[in-house]
């Protein structure tokens, strides 16, 4: 009874320290949060065309491209606390956190654009993300 | 006027609908006062007579809270013999008031909506 | 003519006043993943929907009683309070819900932070409750609501390839990428959001409030035959434009704003004028639904005076607990959980808690003791109890379907 209830608070306190026990683990655990990036990055892309054809004002995609970034960031900080289980975690780590890094930057300079009322910028500010949602979709297939 | 019909309790009389003689809603049927023979004496209407039927911790701690927060402890009770009327609700031939079954829309009114603007205001 | 006005008017109105955070929500979120694969979803939801407002409608023409006075009646004191109390929590949440969505769409508007608005949107809740007469706010707020028919303008510039979307819709399929568990995590949801209790309560207490009698029963089948499959059918167009743009696109619908960007795409500035006009107006109007739902249950279950026809003072604690919901709602809304999750776990918890609102509805529906002649047709009941097994199961299933998907992750 009593080493049932210890096991049970092990697996408890276990999951809730997010652990990735395994790479394959780990690797999930990248691919979603570069699936989940993604989607954010794609949603701002599509007010970014939006914006090009004049067909959403300033404070919509203001608050269109602020929650994106919101959320971008906070997969990101939410993937950057999974503790590596290994050195091929680490280079997967390293690929995708700066990818991350760029994703979050990316939209931060949306957001500033937008809130500056430059909206015929937007698209040529944009272009960088592009390359960025391409590269994640690429892992979050990979990494499935 | 009421007085010897057989009714099923449960069905006829219990969580029914009791309106006053201004056509103004008392309360439910909460629970029934009934004499040695079997008779039905009272109606009960209130917190109390609810907590008294949910019985267990349910009840005891709907009892507390009514006394804590209502003071009085005793539900209304409306004898049969001033029921008139029992159909898809009870009708009784006293006012609100005259029942004593007023106390908690009084407390309602008195300190909160008919402070606000527009509380005394007439209906639609 | 005049009649003809007023059924045109009741149409338009159950239309507009169909759709709510709930449906916009579910339907975005699984258009964007699910396509049109879980359509028929709201097909059997409106019908359920249909079905029992109508009989709700009917008992309060006929006896002049709400939903709840006959729930305890019929269920007695006990299994009535935990009812009761169920159905509280699930209305509770869905006003928090619309209190945030209202706040929400008009971030969308200006920009300024949506928690800055759910103060002043809940005062005007509360205010139109308080001073607005029950017909011309109903009616309001329905109108209003009809601007979301840009969304079926915008499923239509967008182009669908219609003959892709009736195999789709007809065909249903998990879509590659999706486990069968949240597949149905979302069907139930979306049905959660179809057939929302408090709909039923608000439908049958404002009979009531009303003064409908049987003379008005033919304009309320109109009104829900006609109005609510129209309803679900905007509820489909919404499924229709995220699955247009964002499934391709790989985007997930987490926010309010995501849900109006297909329409910008395909409607520009105007379109999207309508979309935020469209969401307050759905928003706010589910939110006085839901708020004067809360007063109801309860004054029903007690046997207290209410309604918001009769002079406030004489319905005094029916309006004490309404204002208190308000408040309480807002303050949830305040702590800065996010409006739309509590919108996701309101619908699902709609889900489990339907049969506790549909089977008293049935029962005395079918009582000729109430109903005399009105009683349930033998079809009607054939159908109600059809209905009451799935909702059953549906009910039983949420639960653990939620635990399983981790809420549909």
């Amino acid at each position: 009874m009593r080493r049932g209830v210890a096991l049970l608070l092990a697996l408890l306190t276990a999951s809730c320290v997010s652990p990735s026990r395994t790479d394959r683990d780990y690797e999930l655990k990248a691919g979603n949060s570069a699936k989940a990036v993604a989607s954010s990055v794609a949603t701002a892309l599509l007010g970014v065309e939006a914006a090009r054809r004049h067909r959403a004002p300033g404070p919509y995609l203001s608050v269109l491209i602020a929650s994106a970034e919101e959320d971008a960031s906070s997969v990101q900080s939410q993937f950057d606390s999974v503790q590596p289980p290994s050195a091929h975690a680490d280079a997967q780590r390293a690929e995708l956190d700066d990818l991350l890094s760029q994703a979050v930057d990316g939209l931060a300079l949306l957001r500033i654009t937008v809130r500056r009322g430059e909206l015929d910028q937007l698209d040529t500010k944009a272009r960088p993300l592009r390359a960025v949602l391409v590269r994640l979709r690429t892992l979050s297939e990979e990494w499935q | 006027m009421m007085a010897g019909r057989v009714l099923d309790l449960a069905l006829h009389l219990l969580d029914r609908q009791i309106i006053d003689t201004d056509g103004n809603p008392v309360g439910n049927v909460d629970d029934v006062e009934i004499d040695e023979s079997g008779y039905v004496e009272a109606l009960l209407v209130g917190p109390q007579a609810v907590a008294g039927r949910l019985g267990g911790r349910l009840g005891e701690w709907l009892a507390f809270w009514t006394r804590v927060l209502q003071g009085g402890t005793e539900p209304t009770r409306i004898p049969v013999d001033l029921l008139t009327d029992l159909g898809s609700h009870i009708t009784v031939a006293r006012s609100r008031t005259e029942l004593g079954a007023h106390r908690n829309e009084d407390r309602a009114r008195e300190y909160l909506i008919g402070r606000i603007p527009g509380g005394r205001r007439e209906g639609e | 003519m005049k009649r003809l006005l007023q059924v045109f008017l009741g149409v338009l109105t159950a239309i507009g006043g169909f759709v709510d955070i709930g449906d916009l929500v579910a339907n975005a979120l699984v258009g964007a993943r699910f396509g049109m694969s879980l359509a028929w979803v709201v097909l059997v939801g409106v019908v359920g929907i249909c079905l029992f407002a109508e009989m709700s409608g009917r008992v309060a023409a006929v006896t002049g009683r709400g939903t709840f006075d006959l729930v305890r009646e019929r269920l007695g004191v006990r299994a009535g309070l935990l009812n009761l109390v169920a159905s509280m929590l699930v209305t509770f949440l869905t006003l928090a819900a619309e209190l945030g969505g209202v706040a929400l769409a008009i971030e969308l508007a200006t920009s300024v932070n949506y928690l800055l608005f759910v103060p002043l949107v809940a005062f005007l809740v509360w205010f139109v409750i308080w001073r607005m007469p029950f017909e011309h706010m109903e009616r309001a707020f329905g109108l209003l609501g009809l601007a979301l028919v840009v969304f079926a303008v915008a499923f239509w510039k967008l182009g669908p390839d219609w003959g892709s979307m009736l195999h789709q819709a007809s065909h249903p399929a998990v879509p590659d990428g999706e486990g069968h568990p949240t597949y149905w995590y979302y069907a139930i949801a979306l049905f959660g959001a179809a057939m929302t209790p408090y709909e039923v309560f608000f439908f049958s207490s404002g009979a009531v409030e009303e003064g409908w009698t049987k003379k008005d029963l033919m304009i309320e089948r109109i009104n829900v035959y006609l109005g609510f499959p129209l309803g679900g059918l905007l509820s489909i167009a919404i499924a229709g434009c995220t699955w247009l743009v964002f499934m391709p696109a790989g985007v997930e619908v987490d926010h309010l704003d995501q849900v109006a960007l297909p329409v910008a795409l395909a409607a520009g500035k105007v379109g999207l004028a309508f979309v935020i006009v469209g969401f307050v107006a759905a928003t706010f109007g589910a939110a006085l639904e839901t708020g004067l739902s809360t007063g109801y249950s309860i004054a029903q279950y007690l046997g207290w005076s209410w309604g918001k026809s009769v002079a406030p003072v004489r319905a005094a604690r029916f309006h004490a607990v309404v204002l208190v919901a308000i408040v309480l709602g807002a303050m949830l809304i305040l702590t800065t959980v996010d409006p739309i999750m509590v919108t996701e776990y309101s619908i699902v918890f709609s889900a489990v808690a339907l049969p506790l609102t549909y089977f008293p509805i049935l029962v005395v529906a079918n009582d000729p003791g109430y109903m005399g002649e009105a009683v349930n047709s033998r079809l009607t009941n054939a159908l109600g109890t059809a209905y009451l097994g799935l909702l059953t199961v549906v009910s039983l299933a949420a639960i653990p379907l939620m635990v399983a998907t981790k809420a549909g992750q």
